[in-house]
């Protein structure tokens, strides 16, 4: 059994070229900042690298060659991803996950017309795309949601309201899941459609989170979508959303390697030997904090070595989300215990500051995107064909 | 990076496992593959008994990763008797003496299986022992004292004693189990074959002594931890088993009319256990692959792995209710080995703690594992 993650030449020579053109192309104003609180200015920064990565195909590595991605291996994939961390950048370089997910979602249920239209630019950098799932009556039971399309020929017609929504700065395109079917046919009513964010009727307005995080709620009135935006066909909308929700929930390749809990154990190590404390409590409190990113990497880890293998996986991916997302939540205590009130300003402009503020957001926040921390319990016990006898024959509650 | 076995560690897993389903005993009647067992001396044959002995001492120098699968499967049932003190334990334990005709000899019957050997380490890892427990001393060649509790002392042929030796000193000697002045008594407490040892004016095997100043006593820790990953293993094995015994209850138990499975309540516990088990199973799986290639592997393994177990059995308990507490019905066996493995060699706190110090993290700390920064 071998841990590492070994590199032929020929990946090494490449982690050199990326290495080397990062340090060229990367605007210093996003090194060191946070996307949730930047101005226009650096958001547009970081679209730029993203649209230079995006020629490259290196936006989205892993993406058909020929509909602008790159066409290239996990391996390399992480490559990238690893030289962005080294400048405090995910990949892509900005909010995207509505494209990460949706151009799962359109790869693997979209026409040939569909592809070649819908993903280049997202793959290119040249859109930014936002997910419409969430409303205000679905949630975690997200098969509910009332949001409605209606046929009328060449168009469809959207009218509701969704919640949670994108970051700031807009965005250029958006996808939703709507109900086109009766409301009681549950996972058989529903659509899964492509919008531009342009298109009368859609109007956003922010929606002011914990922590001052920024997301929307975004209203649709009377929205007329062109048929050919619906991906999937009538009433596949569930199937659609079940590939990226899986992907959500765990399987995404630019998560199985996380490295936000490696990143804050690195500033609090720092913090730690820099203060010199002595207090027995407080740094058992820390190697508590170090032996659960321990677990979390170790098990996103697995997860990797399960995506590279191709081997099929059941309960993994939300378990790993979920310990990824209960570990994040008990470190926000664990730095107030360990550092005091200072862990709540960056007051004191120590290196680690900053990533102490924002774990108290994280802590808050991180249990409940993409998938409360029970619908993943819901989903590792499905996996573990807990209960299976009584409800073989019941709806599925997700 | 391949996380796969190979062919033979999948191999060793499976004999192994088909080997404790045959030996794990159905009742109460405690352990069964001591030595004089038909099932000791298969182990003994089949090499089982050899992996952590190195090829120098006549063993198999087995890889830690070899070792940890064999312990693996051993602790799904969990196999019952000396396993982890004499063929673990022990050879690691004796790696810090001299390389006499005596120790050979010693190893040698170890490995055929006509020696059992325990381990005296009081309660943790703390050297020189100055403890918790009563801690042996060893005055002008003569072992005093008493320990306990003692596991698997009942099967020994002899003893492996960590003693005090005062001034910051500590000693390794080895005393036959029928020495004049060796006392064993079996002890009432958590789980079946809990020894105490009574050690009157005890003069031990000679050229089996290491006396280490306490510039040596580290080595002594060192090898002591090495073996730990192991340990892990067998622990990782245990919960395994006991994840499938919760799986499938939940499912074959109905309350209400319906599997308790279908639970959400019930669910959960499973699911605790369930991600229980596989960090104890990736953190000890990572300690054997790196070995002291990385040092904070092996305590993290510990740390994770004896709460983890420790928490899978309360799981389980939670998920089977009454039925879990009958001796009978299969899980005690799990739980009692969670409780006597959850502090040998150090319990999650004392593994924290040497954490904080080869991590350099607080005033004081040091990259020796020695420098006392509590």
């Amino acid at each position: 059994m071998d841990f590492a993650v070994r590199y032929t030449e020929q990946q090494t020579g490449f982690r050199r070229v990326v290495r080397d053109w990062l340090t060229e192309n990367v605007p210093p104003a996003v090194v060191g900042s946070d996307e949730h609180f930047e101005d226009l200015a650096t958001y547009q920064a970081r679209r730029q690298l993203g649209r230079l990565l995006g020629r490259r195909g290196w936006l989205y590595p892993m993406s058909p060659a020929e509909l602008g991605g790159g066409g290239l291996g996990l391996d390399s994939a992480l490559v990238i991803s690893e030289e962005l961390g080294r400048f405090g950048l995910d990949l892509p370089p900005y909010y995207d996950s509505g494209g990460v997910l949706g151009s799962a979602a359109i790869l693997r249920w979209g026409s040939e017309a569909q592809k070649r239209r819908l993903l280049p630019p997202i793959f290119r950098g040249e859109q930014r795309t936002w997910q419409l799932l969430t409303e205000p009556g679905a949630g975690s039971d997200l098969a509910a949601v009332s949001t409605t399309a209606r046929n009328e020929g060449d168009h469809y017609v959207l009218n509701g309201q969704k919640v949670f929504v994108g970051s700031l700065h807009g965005a250029d395109a958006m996808w939703t899941i709507v109900r086109t079917g009766e409301p009681d046919d549950r996972h058989h009513n529903l659509a899964w459609f492509m919008l531009d964010a342009r298109l009368p009727g859609i109007t956003v307005q922010p929606q002011h989170l914990i922590g001052g995080i920024d997301k929307n709620t975004v209203f649709l009135d009377d929205v007329r979508v062109p048929t050919d935006n619906l991906v999937g066909g009538e009433n596949r909308g569930w199937e659609v959303a079940s590939t990226h929700l899986d992907h959500e929930h765990g399987l995404r390749s630019d998560r199985v390697l996380g490295r936000k809990l490696d990143e804050l154990w690195s500033v609090v190590a720092g913090r730690a030997r820099d203060h010199a404390t002595a207090d027995p409590v407080m740094l058992d409190t820390l190697a508590q904090l170090f032996v659960r990113k321990e677990v979390v990497r170790l098990l996103g880890i697995r997860n990797y070595w399960l995506t590279m293998e191709g081997s099929p996986r059941t309960y993994e991916g939300s378990q790993g989300y979920l310990m990824e997302k209960t570990a994040t939540q008990w470190a926000a205590r664990a730095l107030l215990d360990a550092f005091g009130p200072a862990a709540l300003t960056d007051a004191d402009q120590h290196p680690s500051s900053a990533a102490l503020v924002v774990q108290q957001t994280l802590g808050v926040l991180s249990m409940h995107g993409g998938g409360t921390g029970e619908i993943q319990r819901m989903l590792i016990a499905r996996h573990l064909g807990l209960g299976r006898k009584a409800t073989a024959h019941r709806p599925q509650a997700v | 990076m391949d996380l796969s076995l190979t062919d033979e560690q999948r191999e060793l897993y499976a004999a192994a496992a088909r080997f404790v389903r045959a030996e794990r005993p159905t009742d109460r009647s405690g352990p069964a593959a001591g030595p004089g067992s038909a099932a000791w001396a298969t182990m003994a044959e089949l090499g089982w008994l050899s992996l952590c002995v190195s090829e120098a001492d006549g063993g198999a120098g087995a890889s830690l990763m070899d070792a940890g699968i064999l312990a693996e499967a051993l602790g799904t049932g969990p196999l019952p008797g000396p396993f982890l003190e004499s063929a673990v334990v022990a050879p690691h334990v004796l790696d810090v003496l001299e390389r006499t005709p005596a120790r050979a000899d010693l190893l040698g019957d170890m490995m055929n299986g006509t020696a059992v050997l325990t381990v005296c380490v009081a309660d943790a890892l703390d050297l020189p022992p100055t403890a918790r427990g009563q801690v042996p001393v060893l005055v002008d060649g003569r072992l005093h004292g008493r320990v306990a509790p003692v596991t698997a002392a009942d099967h020994a042929s002899h003893h492996v004693v960590v003693a005090d030796s005062g001034g910051g000193a500590a000693s390794v000697v080895v005393v036959p189990a029928d020495a004049a002045g060796v006392r064993r008594r079996d002890v009432r407490g958590f789980g079946p074959g809990l020894s105490a040892l009574e050690f009157d004016d005890v003069r031990p095997v000679p050229g089996l002594l290491a006396e280490l100043g306490p510039d040596q006593v580290p080595v002594l820790r060192d090898a002591l931890i090495r073996a730990l990953p192991v340990v892990c293993a067998f622990q990782v094995g245990s919960a395994q088993t006991v994840l499938d015994m919760a799986v499938r209850y939940s499912n074959e138990r109905v309350q209400f009319g319906r599997p308790i499975g279908s639970f959400q309540r019930v669910q959960d516990h499973v699911i605790d256990l369930l991600n229980g088990l596989d960090s104890a199973r990736w953190s000890t799986y990572y300690a054997l692959a790196e070995g002291s290639a990385v040092p904070t592997a092996a305590y993290v393994a510990k740390a994770v792995t004896s709460e983890a177990h420790f928490r899978v059995c309360d799981s389980a308990h939670e998920v089977h209710a009454g039925a879990g507490c009958d001796v009978d019905y299969g899980l005690a066996p799990h739980t009692y080995l969670s409780r006597r493995a959850y502090g040998w060699l150090g319990e999650p706190g004392w593994h924290r703690r040497a954490l904080i110090r080869a991590l350099q993290l607080g005033k004081g700390t040091s990259l020796a594992p020695d420098d006392d920064g509590r």
